[in-house]
């Protein structure tokens, strides 16, 4: 209609103004937000140079629990990652450990983190996507630490393919059998692509696995061409060892939808065939930087959830998908505000939890849904947590039948933020 | 004394530089809209919102580039949602396309909700993000590239005015 708007009085000033103000819905009067903020304290406490590395003033902060409950901290931090654990739930942390002995550039944005998974034995696996020189390009690396986090092995690249492209915005799962699966955005088919002059729409999903705990990984496989460039992948292991990936995908022409995958020992095609998971027909040649979030439960069903500006649907939606039919059974919008963005998915003590980000005018609060009959329908928002600077995205993380939302907030740093699951 | 005037114009340059360098972002902070909109009263606009992680970003930018001479004066107001960590590259993608000279902000709240409430309420924070203000600053938002079309559209329009 805008678009209208602009051509078709091309002619006429006059015409092309008040058709303007006629046909635009203007937004409403912008109005400063009040700066109301928490103390700065800590915020300038974690800008001085001779900071020591901590969850407050590390980056992005990604949690893990091990099968006693202690909880483990991986973050980024002067080039560095370190890890570091808590016994009493987030309240005190043990001094942080260097993942990666030789500085390097780390992403550390809300889409491209560092993940972490504890194995079946407390192996400590952690993933992360260092940074290249150039704009948009990066390697996929992987350590890991087989004495409880003393010692880590050199860090390694996982992606076979070394040119100084895009491999960026890793995802991590293992299956029961403590498999180590790695997923990438990879851009080597589209510089190929750009090589001979064609037309390439994205970027690639590829993946690797390792079988050795992580001492080594299999060639790398690809999954699907044609990803979203900039959004984050879920993983998450089924009951039968297949490893559920869920990504934005470029569907033409521009469409973002996304699509969905089970990764298999089986290089594609015999396992990893992608099935469209959501269509909201979501055209933009843009970048949402808004990647999926993904929770299986035992019935073979995969609870997803995505922000989507598309025709069909706009905001936060969730979905059930059904992995034996493959097939999305049901869906539903779950906030349409516009600042509601990050959502994230859990499932605890049979119940299913949805958690994400939402700015009133003042202050960032993290909303809660919660739904008790698998999805069909959801509570009513309510807030867990707020802060009045910048924040991370939340996380949810499980312990058990319990379930936590992991926030940094600047002014806050790091909170372990426990969820009654009884809530309403 | 030729000579003498030639160090004196360089170390008056010197003393410049870090000046001229540091006026070449504004920081975008609460009441930089109104701020913005207050300098360019009476005057159509286009507001570009862009990061250096968004290849679409760079694609519309280079479009802009080629056509910013032809821009109504003061017809072309930048802002980068970037932290502080990608000045540099900021700057570099702006010599690039040939708009280094154009108005440019760039976030430095570390809030960017607040931010981007700021520019739009109903704005979801997607990029690249631009909205078309005419002379009395009634506006249009429109997410994803703009097409040529759009913008030869706008620069028509705005030079009829002036």
């Amino acid at each position: 209609m805008w678009k209208a708007a602009l051509v078709s009085k091309s002619g006429n000033l006059a015409k092309w103004l008040t058709g303007l103000a006629l046909l635009l819905a203007l937004s409403p009067p912008v109005q400063a937000a009040k700066d109301k903020r928490a103390s700065h304290s800590l915020l300038e406490a974690c800008q001085k140079a001779s900071t020591l590395p901590s969850p407050d003033c590390g980056l992005t902060p990604t949690p893990a629990f091990d099968k006693d409950g202690k909880l483990w901290l991986v973050f980024v931090q002067n080039n560095h990652l370190y890890l570091t654990h808590s016994t009493d739930l987030g309240k005190h942390f043990a001094p942080p450990v260097a993942v990666n002995r030789v500085p390097e550039a780390i992403y550390h944005d809300g889409e491209n983190r560092p993940k972490l998974l504890i194995g079946p034995q407390g192996q400590i696996y952690i993933s992360w996507s260092q940074k290249g020189a150039a704009r948009f390009t990066g390697h996929i690396r992987f350590a890991r630490s087989l004495d409880g986090g003393r010692n880590f092995s050199e860090p390694q690249t996982v992606n076979d393919d070394l040119a100084p492209i895009g491999h960026r915005f890793d995802s991590m799962a293992t299956d029961s059998q403590g498999r180590i699966y790695i997923a990438w955005v990879d851009k080597r088919d589209l510089v190929k692509a750009k090589q001979s002059g064609k037309p390439y729409a994205g970027a690639a999903i590829y993946y690797a696995l390792s079988e050795d705990q992580g001492k080594s990984f299999t060639p790398n496989r690809k999954v699907a061409d044609h990803s979203c460039e900039c959004c984050r992948i879920a993983m998450a292991a089924d009951s039968d060892d297949q490893i559920v990936t869920l990504w934005r995908h470029i569907y033409p022409v521009n469409i973002r939808d996304h699509a969905i995958a089970r990764l298999g020992m089986e290089p594609p095609p015999a396992s990893g065939q992608p099935t469209r998971a959501t269509d909201d027909n979501w055209m933009v040649e843009g970048c949402p930087h808004h990647g999926p979030d993904l929770a299986l439960d035992d019935n073979r069903k995969a609870h997803i959830t995505w922000f989507t500006q598309g025709e069909k649907n706009r905001g936060i939606m969730y979905g059930r998908f059904d992995l034996a039919r493959n097939t999305l059974e049901t869906q539903q919008s779950i906030d349409t505000s516009s600042t509601a963005s990050r959502p994230q998915i859990a499932t605890a003590a049979g119940q299913l939890f949805m958690l994400w980000k939402s700015f009133n005018g003042t202050s960032t609060e993290l909303r809660m849904r919660i739904s008790r009959d698998n999805g069909n329908s959801w509570g009513t928002p309510h807030t867990l947590a707020e802060t009045t600077d910048g924040s991370d995205y939340p996380l949810l993380i499980t312990h058990g039948k319990s379930l936590f939302a992991s926030w940094h907030t600047r002014a806050e740093g790091y909170r372990l933020i426990p969820v009654t699951t009884d809530a309403p | 004394m030729h000579h003498r005037l030639i160090s004196k114009c360089s170390l008056l340059l010197l003393l410049l530089l870090p000046g001229l360098a540091a006026a070449e972002f504004r920081p975008f902070t609460s009441g930089s809209l109104k701020e913005i909109t207050t300098a360019h009263t009476g005057r159509p606009f286009l507001l570009v919102l862009w990061s250096v992680d968004c290849p679409p970003c760079l694609k519309e930018l280079k479009e802009i580039g080629q056509l910013y001479p032809q821009f109504p004066p003061d017809g072309l107001v930048l802002i980068s949602t970037d932290s502080a960590d990608y000045a540099d590259e900021v700057q570099k993608i702006l010599n690039r396309y040939g708009l280094a000279d154009a108005e440019s902000w760039r976030f430095t709240d570390g809030f960017p909700e607040r931010m981007r409430y700021q520019i739009d309420p109903n704005w979801y924070g997607e990029l690249p993000r631009t909205y078309i203000y005419n002379s009395q600053h009634q506006r249009i938002g429109r997410s994803g590239i703009l097409s040529q079309r759009i913008l030869q559209q706008f620069i028509t329009m705005s030079n009829h005015i002036e």
